[in-house]
């Protein structure tokens, strides 16, 4: 069952219960130290995203079943649209946009901007009450409200759930 | 016929919708399946892992010249440490233990941890023979494991694809079959359609025959009502001039003899006397056969109501049988009238011309020699009259038409006769609430029957008729 939080939680609680240990991790090998994500908007322009940025970000929990692990998950982390919309860019702007995705080994997947407000997928950066590191399927992985609503359980939107997420290009 | 015509449709088309279902069903599985089904999912995520496995052992390579060189071993032993880990969990492990190969998976997070780089990778033993001979290993773990995975998931679609034609194939067959039934089903409306306008085409064509028909018999009915209504007319202007003709005679001669017989002349001889009363008696009788005559006239103007009153039946039928054997003295009439008086409601006048009417066919159609029979009886709750004959009879072709006014019998045509006189006796013994029939065969006789109720009028309710406008 799908468990969305309305508002957010307290993400200082949260990154600072994680504590902070990014620093020389293997992460830093392709985001650099203290980078989780790279955001890249259209023309060009690049902002990277440490773990403080995320915890400033309004945070969502949100609970559901994936297509590769047993059981509920819970997941917590910003909304996609929060994370697009720090490039300064309208939602309408975004909205005709497309997103390359990019993983920690070179995996890309393309996916229409709009999924972001129409559907509220997350960035998760922790599952089940864990920071994902890059040995599961961190730092961060694109989440789907996937039980909630059926369109999601399709292996097109399954597609879309990039783990080791590490840079984003809206194009 | 239309019984197991319905049954067999019913059967048919349970059978294709039990079909339709199954096949629907399957359908739903299957999809249900590629839902949940990794696909080459599993392949992808195998040879991922040998594909990080490799670039490890690029990493490897030069791990020892930098120390960015170190991290990235460690940065591409994390990646490989993820894949072998979703190798080994949820929907993969699953698939992996359907095809015998989760022990692979095992062996390959043993290598694993021995070669997290906290322990061998980073600290100048990477190019030991262990560390060779471990990636070594894990390259054929996961080698094999996506060989397995390759080929079990080409068996997957391969069977997939099956179940999916034949549930493709029955729902073909469903659906043909559900299309020729309605096809077969429209066919049959139509069919009905067809009769059912033809049907009513032929009900339309037979109600304008019936009309038709109907206006015709109408045609003839009034015709023969015409014809009836004249002939009635021709009838009581028959009457009435054989009444004006003939009562003024009679009468003259009915006052001729009474004077001759009141007039008190010694002169005159016994012997003439008694001719005058014959003449007396004779005109009387004249008198009452006009006063019968008359009679059908007001029944055809249908102004007659009987005046009833409790008789004794025998009493009537005494005076008929006197009154013929009078006319007709060569004539044997034998009278067997019941010992005990027959009380009936009657109109003693009418029931007389009834009695005389039948024993005057009697007589008239029998010889003399022959005789005639009178019987009365009791049937407890109606009195019987029986007059029979052993005379010409009536044909059998006849016997439904004796009544009818008008009629004559073929074999009496060359008597005298109007043919009113069985008419008019059924009329009048229907006036009575009895009944009159017959029996009779060809050259042997007839016998008529007369019925009538037992009376139920006491001798204090009086006599006369209760229309109040009797010609009598």
């Amino acid at each position: 069952m799908t468990c969305l939080t309305a508002g957010s939680i307290s993400r200082r609680r949260m990154v600072l219960g994680l504590g902070l240990s990014v620093g020389m991790s293997p992460l830093g090998a392709r985001a650099g130290a203290g980078r989780l994500l790279v955001l890249r908007d259209t023309a060009g322009a690049e902002i990277t995203l440490g773990e403080d940025d995320f915890g400033d970000l309004p945070w969502q929990e949100l609970s559901t079943h994936t297509a590769w692990t047993d059981g509920l998950q819970r997941f917590a982390g910003p909304y996609l649209r929060d994370v697009l919309l720090l490039t300064g860019q309208t939602p309408a702007e975004l909205a005709s946009r497309r997103l390359r995705m990019r993983a920690l080994n070179d995996f890309e997947i393309e996916m229409p901007a709009r999924d972001a407000w129409e559907h509220g997928p997350i960035l998760a950066r922790v599952m089940n009450g864990a920071r994902m590191q890059v040995r599961d399927k961190g730092p961060l992985w694109l989440v789907y409200p996937r039980d909630g609503y059926p369109e999601l359980q399709d292996m097109r939107f399954d597609e879309r759930w990039i783990w080791q997420l590490c840079e984003i290009d809206i194009r | 016929m239309a019984r197991s015509s319905f049954l067999v449709a019913g059967v048919t088309i349970t059978v294709f919708v039990a079909i339709f279902v199954y096949a629907l069903v399957e359908l739903f599985s299957i999809q249900r399946t590629l839902d949940s089904a990794l696909g080459e999912r599993n392949l992808w995520a195998t040879t991922q892992a040998e594909r990080e496995l490799y670039r490890l052992q690029a990493a490897l390579a030069t791990a020892e010249k930098t120390e960015e060189g170190r991290d990235r071993v460690a940065f591409q032993f994390d990646l490989l440490h993820s894949r072998i880990a979703l190798l080994g969990e949820g929907p993969q492990l699953r698939f992996l233990e359907e095809i015998g190969e989760a022990e692979d998976i095992g062996t390959a997070q043993a290598i694993l941890a021995r070669l997290d780089p906290a322990q061998s990778l980073t600290d100048g033993r990477a190019r030991a023979g262990s560390v060779q001979e471990d990636l070594t290993a894990l390259s054929d773990v996961l080698r094999r494991l996506s060989n397995r995975t390759m080929l079990a998931e080409r068996q997957w679609r391969a069977d997939y694809s099956d179940h999916q034609k034949s549930a493709m194939n029955l729902l073909l067959a469903a659906v043909s079959g559900a299309f020729l039934t309605g096809l077969a089903m429209a066919l049959q409306l139509l069919r009905y359609a067809r009769g059912s306008d033809l049907a009513r085409r032929e009900l339309v064509q037979h109600q304008a025959m019936l009309e038709e028909t109907i206006a015709q018999r109408t045609g003839e009915l009034e015709t023969a009502l015409i014809f009836e209504r004249r002939a009635r007319d021709v009838y009581r202007s028959f009457v009435v001039m054989v009444s004006h003709q003939f009562r003024t005679p009679v009468s003259v001669i009915h006052m001729i003899a009474q004077r001759q017989l009141r007039a008190e002349d010694p002169a005159a001889p016994e012997v003439l006397k008694r001719k005058f009363e014959s003449i007396l008696s004779a005109a009387e009788r004249l008198e009452r056969l006009l006063r019968g005559i008359l009679s059908p006239v007001n029944l055809a103007e249908e102004q007659m109501c009987p005046a009833l009153r409790p008789i004794d039946m025998n009493e009537v039928v005494r005076s008929a049988l006197d009154q013929t054997a009078e006319a007709n003295p060569s004539y044997r009439l034998c009278g067997e009238l019941a010992e005990e008086a027959l009380a009936v409601d009657a109109d003693p006048v009418l029931l007389e011309q009834v009695v005389l009417n039948l024993l005057g066919n009697a007589v008239k159609y029998s010889p003399a020699e022959a005789g005639v029979r009178v019987l009365t009886r009791s049937l407890g709750d109606a009195a019987e009259l029986r007059i029979i004959d052993r005379g010409v009879g009536i044909p059998e072709q006849s016997h439904s038409a004796v009544f009818e006014k008008f009629y004559r019998a073929s074999n009496a045509q060359m008597l005298p006769g109007f043919g009113i006189g069985l008419s008019l006796s059924r009329d009048i013994i229907a006036l009575h609430s009895g009944e009159i029939s017959f029996r009779s065969t060809e050259g042997v006789g007839t016998e008529f029957i007369v019925t009538l109720p037992f009376g139920k009028i006491s001798q204090d309710e009086s006599i006369g008729n209760k229309c109040g406008n009797s010609v009598y």
